[in-house]
């Protein structure tokens, strides 16, 4: 990540084997996030408003495994 | 006995969960439940299961595959382990939330640092006298307990007797299954350890009311499901916060420090890379699960699981060590390789009712294992080999080790 990374618009990326189907992330942030039919999480979004930024962020703290991670959108920045 | 019996031709075994067999090394039995079929009939009663993928099917399903009976017997019907219906469920374990994620967990690690060296350092004097102490009673098991009982706001000079109280009740969830509530000792011995923690739970409860601070019971008599709760819910979801923050993490531990004291050349890469010890103790909680029961009850005359149809009232044992060393899930599944493709392993349990305190179990684990390893980085386990007294809830008993070069 470079020092420019906090300014870059975020988009979600998730890593489904790690994930135990807590469902914490879709009562944390249910426009953001479902679960597949086995409990698995899915992001309803990829790139993130400003505006769900701090819904994602809530929600990749809340999951108990680490299986959310908000990564820079370079893409994007362009 | 169970009022059930198995359809004709089902796969059907005899085990008993309370024998020395199961408790000292379950793993050739689980193999062999796992390779019979996704169900098997075990003739005390219930079907089990030690297949990763079944487990899975299973715990993703509450509402007819509940915990029913067996976790609202232990824990109490209104804590929020035993309700498999979701909104209620998510409103009362909604009250942890916040305290339980990553970010504000991180700052307990010096708490749990604190603790962690303090114990070793008693534990360090006692071998320079000359002593063997053991690890179990001396590190593995108060660590834990202290950790959550200070999340709680329970000053310390109530810890040890939190502790008896904990070891009391986990010893009564260990016994024989179906457990025999009326004349178990076992059994009976831990309903008189929680009927004390509960009346102590109920003055921090009361106390609370008018001293509000930062602590997990001050989170939920403030919070505004609390508010609508009887002080009786309150207390039963309070307890059984401390005693899943205690058990199964002490057994972890204990785990741990044998699993490191056997596999000397996993132990070395850990104390030369520092980095690899948190995937190293996820290949602990795989290859030697804390808990390896789970039951679970149907409900319904319509409930399908691989394939098979299951009647109403019927119980399903999910045996997640077995589970774990599934080899449709792993490569070369009873070796332990802490290099191995990073997936969820069933250790903290699965969807609804998966492991609150899974990141807090973490970092405790991570802090223990770093702390140990500082004080004795090339220790060797001595005497005889630890011992497993129960398998639903499993880890080894005494261990006691040559320090080494501290």
């Amino acid at each position: 990540m470079s020092t420019q990374g906090a300014s870059l618009p975020k988009k979600i990326r998730t890593i489904p084997g790690s994930c135990i189907a807590s469902g914490n992330c879709t009562l944390v942030a249910p426009d953001l996030f479902g679960q597949d039919e086995k409990g698995i999480v899915v992001a309803r979004v990829t790139r993130l408003t400003a505006a769900q930024l701090a819904d994602a962020q809530s929600a990749a703290a809340a999951c108990p495994v680490a299986a959310i991670e908000l990564v820079d959108d370079v893409e994007t920045a362009k | 006995m169970s009022p059930f019996s198995p359809p004709p031709g089902a796969p059907v075994l005899d085990i008993d969960f309370t024998s020395s067999r199961m408790c000292n090394d379950p793993y050739p039995v689980l193999r062999e439940i796992r390779e019979l079929g996704p169900l098997v009939w075990n003739k005390r009663g219930h079907w089990m299961t030690a297949r990763d993928k079944v487990c899975r099917e299973i715990l993703n399903r509450p509402a007819p595959l509940g915990q029913q009976g067996a976790m609202a017997n232990f824990f109490g019907a209104e804590a929020f382990i035993s309700i498999d219906e979701v909104a209620r469920h998510n409103a009362l374990r909604g009250v942890w939330m916040t305290a339980f994620r990553r970010d504000v967990l991180a700052a307990l690690s010096r708490v749990i640092r604190t603790y962690a060296e303090g114990m070793l350092e008693r534990v360090a004097a006692r071998f320079h006298a000359g002593e063997s102490p053991d690890l179990v009673a001396g590190f593995c098991r108060p660590l834990p307990a202290y950790v959550i009982a200070h999340m709680m706001g329970i000053p310390d000079d109530m810890m040890p007797t939190v502790v008896e109280w904990s070891d009391l009740m986990a010893n009564s969830a260990s016994g024989g299954f179906p457990i025999d509530y009326d004349n178990d000792p076992a059994w009976l011995a831990g309903e008189r350890a929680k009927k004390e923690l509960g009346a102590y739970l109920y003055e921090q409860i009361d106390y609370r009311r008018g001293h509000r601070g930062e602590d997990l019971i001050s989170q939920i008599v403030h919070s505004d499901v609390g508010r609508t709760l009887s002080d009786e819910a309150m207390m039963v979801n309070t307890r059984q916060l401390l005693f899943a923050g205690n058990e199964t993490t002490a057994n972890w531990l204990a785990h741990i420090v044998v699993t490191l004291g056997r596999h000397p050349e996993v132990r070395r890469q850990i104390v030369a890379d520092p980095s690899l010890t948190a995937q190293a103790l996820d290949e602990i909680m795989r290859w030697e699960s804390v808990v390896h029961t789970l039951p679970r009850g149907v409900r319904g005359d319509d409930v399908v699981v691989a394939g098979q149809k299951l009647q109403d009232g019927v119980e399903v044992v999910l045996l997640l060590g077995g589970a774990n060393r599934d080899p449709e899930r792993y490569e070369d599944p009873e070796r332990l390789d802490i290099h191995r493709e990073r997936k969820a392993n069933l250790g903290f349990g699965y969807g609804l009712h998966s492991c609150l305190g899974v990141t807090l179990a973490r970092i405790e684990a991570l802090e223990a294992t770093r702390a140990f390893l500082a004080h004795f980085p090339d220790y060797e386990l001595t005497g005889p080999a630890p011992s497993f007294a129960t398998f639903p809830m499993r880890g080894p008993g005494p261990i006691h080790i040559a320090p080494g070069h501290s």
